[in-house]
């Protein structure tokens, strides 16, 4: 028997078969399902990726300066300053440190001249050099020595609420390149006019890379250094505590699995408090691993037990029709052709709509409910991965057919007159 | 005399298609052996329309499934146009059953999913020597002949009973056998639909055919050539006209 003779028989069958609404929808379900779960997985790996590996807390270690013991009331605030500059000096030195701050001197939250009616212009500044501003996808970075230059996000959404984007104002960042943006900062009672600053925008970044909203640029140690000392001095009394502590300090370590390294070195140097500024929340982790292992194993065994078995049971009504075809001296190996062609189709159809619909609802959730729109700035874009469309294949046409296969096997090397019936 | 002479004359011209020589047929359970046919010694000539009657549970079918090759003897001799099936194997027999024979059954056993003539082009497709363009048209044909020219699109449930059968008496003439098996094709069926099927299957036998019909139905008598009787596992009461 040719394989068209085959094919067009299996497709003529499937298409005339009766009460297959049902059958049709719970296949549909479970791709749909698979494919959620998958596309979730795919998604929430990326984000705990971006947030575990791009996040620079991570390889930031938090510690106390050696003159954390010394008596305040026996020094005066510019020996204590210089006390913990030397300390900074002597960590920056060490291998693999790429940068050291007080507390206090990393980010800055001020008011740019982006704002108009749809956004405020909230933007956070936050330092970078060489060695720690992120890749850059368009314009240059700059260097330690620069002042007044800034690196912006690819997708720009200067806002108080930089994570609850709206689509139609979000900025360009093709746009801003080599223009330049005003802060203004330090307003307090005394100072009614507070401070303005201009960067120029000589860079472009990917703010998902960095797990940073999309509000956030980076400036000059120097600038960052330049706003929160000019913060402070306009808005606290210079003779107070605030002023005059000892200030935790931070220290970036190039990479992560470098960390330890530093701190045993900053041990040997006699720091204390020496702290990794972020931890994995394994709890959360695990629990979203375990969460995604048990509704797959669900769904894999619903399609192991239950497609098979709804399979079989509408091929126990074709056992006549499996028998007039024997009747008519089709081969055993002609029938299992046959119906096997048929279910795949099947499968194969109801897959290629159950993805279609899937993509069409992703695409539509994406553009148009809140939370996606987060997630997919966030993350520089949900994605439906290959791989999610692989294994659901793999589960809701594969595995189902494959686990068909004997019973098809067994069906047609029944005798015919059990297929077909005995009158006597 | 005369009657053997006449005998000898209505054989004369015609081919034998089936011998069976000492078939015996029987069921194994758990318990005992159960024997469905005895030393069965029968044949079979083309152009000749035979009726195989007994009550219910006498082995009629088993008979008939034995003569299509759906079933095999448990011992005995089933020559087929002069090849004896014990040599072939279970391709071979298949191949034989397209080429040799023709199935009608009391349900019709008609897929509801096809169409009448789809229905009728079945056995065609694994028949080599038609090709597919030609299918549907001797399906067609084989359907206009049996009057069923405006039912040719029709979906079996669509059809009467009388309208089913003869559907599949196309069917069974798809591949042009030369042995047409039918079990109670009347079965489901009122008088007058009943005596259409026989006259059908009439003229079938007189266009050459080998015509075995299964029936409990005395009308049959009227139509068949040769009337035989299993009673107590054996094959009994040849008669001829």
């Amino acid at each position: 028997m040719q394989i068209k003779d085959n094919f067009k028989l299996a497709l003529l069958v499937l298409l005339r078969e009766k009460r297959k609404i049902i059958y049709s929808g719970i296949i549909l379900l479970f791709v749909i399902l698979s494919l959620s779960l998958f596309v979730y997985r795919f998604n929430t790996n990326k984000m705990m990726e971006y947030s575990i590996k791009n996040n620079i807390g991570f390889n930031t270690l938090t510690f106390l300066p050696r003159s954390s013991n010394v008596n305040t009331d026996e020094v005066t605030k510019e020996e204590l300053n210089e006390m913990i500059e030397s300390d900074i000096i002597d960590t920056k030195n060490l291998d693999r440190v790429v940068d050291v701050y007080r507390s206090g001197y990393y980010d800055f939250v001020a008011i740019s001249d982006f704002k108009n009616d749809f956004l405020d212009g909230t933007i956070t500044l936050i330092r970078g050099n060489e060695n720690t501003l992120p890749d850059i996808v368009a314009g240059r970075p700059f260097n330690s020595d620069e002042s007044g230059v800034a690196i912006c996000p690819l997708h720009f959404y200067p806002n108080f609420e930089p994570r609850q984007i709206k689509k139609e104002y979000v900025i360009n960042g093709y746009d801003l390149i080599n223009k330049s943006f005003n802060i203004t900062y330090g307003i307090s009672d005394e100072n009614t006019e507070g401070y303005t600053k201009t960067f120029k925008i000589v860079g472009l970044y990917d703010s998902s890379k960095r797990f940073n909203d999309n509000g956030t640029c980076y400036i000059s140690e120097k600038d960052i250094v330049e706003i929160v000392s000019n913060e402070k001095n306009a808005t606290s009394n210079n003779n107070s505590m605030l002023n005059y502590g000892i200030p935790v300090l931070y220290a970036v370590v190039d990479d992560k699995e470098n960390i330890n390294d530093v701190k045993e070195q900053m041990e040997e140097m006699n720091f204390s408090n020496i702290e990794i500024a972020s931890v994995i929340d394994t709890d959360m982790v695990n629990t979203i691993y375990i969460s995604f292992i048990s509704v797959f194993v669900i769904i894999l065994i619903s399609v192991i037990i239950i497609l098979p078995a709804y399979t079989k049971w509408r091929l126990k009504s074709e056992e006549r029709n499996i028998g007039i075809l024997r009747v008519c001296g089709y081969l055993e190996k002609d029938v299992c052709k046959i119906y096997l062609l048929k279910i795949l189709m099947q499968y194969i159809i109801l897959y290629c709509i159950g993805l279609l619909f899937f993509i069409c609802v992703f695409v539509f959730l994406k553009e148009n409910v809140q939370v996606f729109i987060n997630f997919d700035y966030m993350l520089g874009g949900l994605k439906i991965n290959f791989g999610a469309i692989l294994f659901s294949i793999l589960i809701n046409v594969c595995l189902p057919v494959l686990v068909m296969i004997p019973y098809l096997r067994k069906l047609s090397k029944m005798t015919i007159v059990s297929l077909i019936g005995e009158n006597d | 005399m005369k009657e053997k002479k006449k005998e000898k004359v209505h054989l004369r011209d015609k081919r034998k298609v089936i011998s069976l020589i000492n078939v015996n047929k029987s069921y194994t359970t758990k318990e005992k052996e159960i024997k469905v046919l005895s030393n069965i010694n029968v044949d079979f000539y083309s152009g000749t329309f035979y009726a195989i009657m007994g009550h219910s549970g006498s082995g009629k079918s088993t008979l008939i499934n034995i003569l299509g090759l759906l079933d095999i003897p448990s011992s005995g001799n089933y020559i087929l146009f002069g090849n004896d099936i014990r040599k072939h194997n279970d391709i071979e027999l298949s191949l034989m059953r397209m080429k040799n024979f023709g199935f009608i059954f009391q349900n019709y056993c008609l897929n509801n999913n096809l169409k009448a003539y789809e229905n009728v082009m079945v056995p065609m497709v694994i028949n080599k020597s038609i090709n597919a363009h030609s299918r549907k048209k001797k399906a067609i044909s084989l359907l206009e002949q049996l009057g069923l020219k405006e039912r040719i699109d029709h979906f079996p449930t669509k059809l009467s009973g009388g309208e089913q059968q003869r559907v599949a008496i196309a069917r069974a003439l798809a591949n042009n056998p030369d042995i047409i098996l039918a079990d109670e094709p009347t079965g489901n069926l009122d008088t007058e639909t009943e005596k259409v099927i026989f006259e059908l299957l009439k003229t079938l036998s007189k266009n050459g055919k080998c015509i075995i019909v299964v029936s409990h139905s005395e009308l049959v008598k009227k139509y068949a050539d040769y009337v035989y009787t299993i009673e107590n596992n054996f094959l009994v009461g040849e008669s001829c006209k």
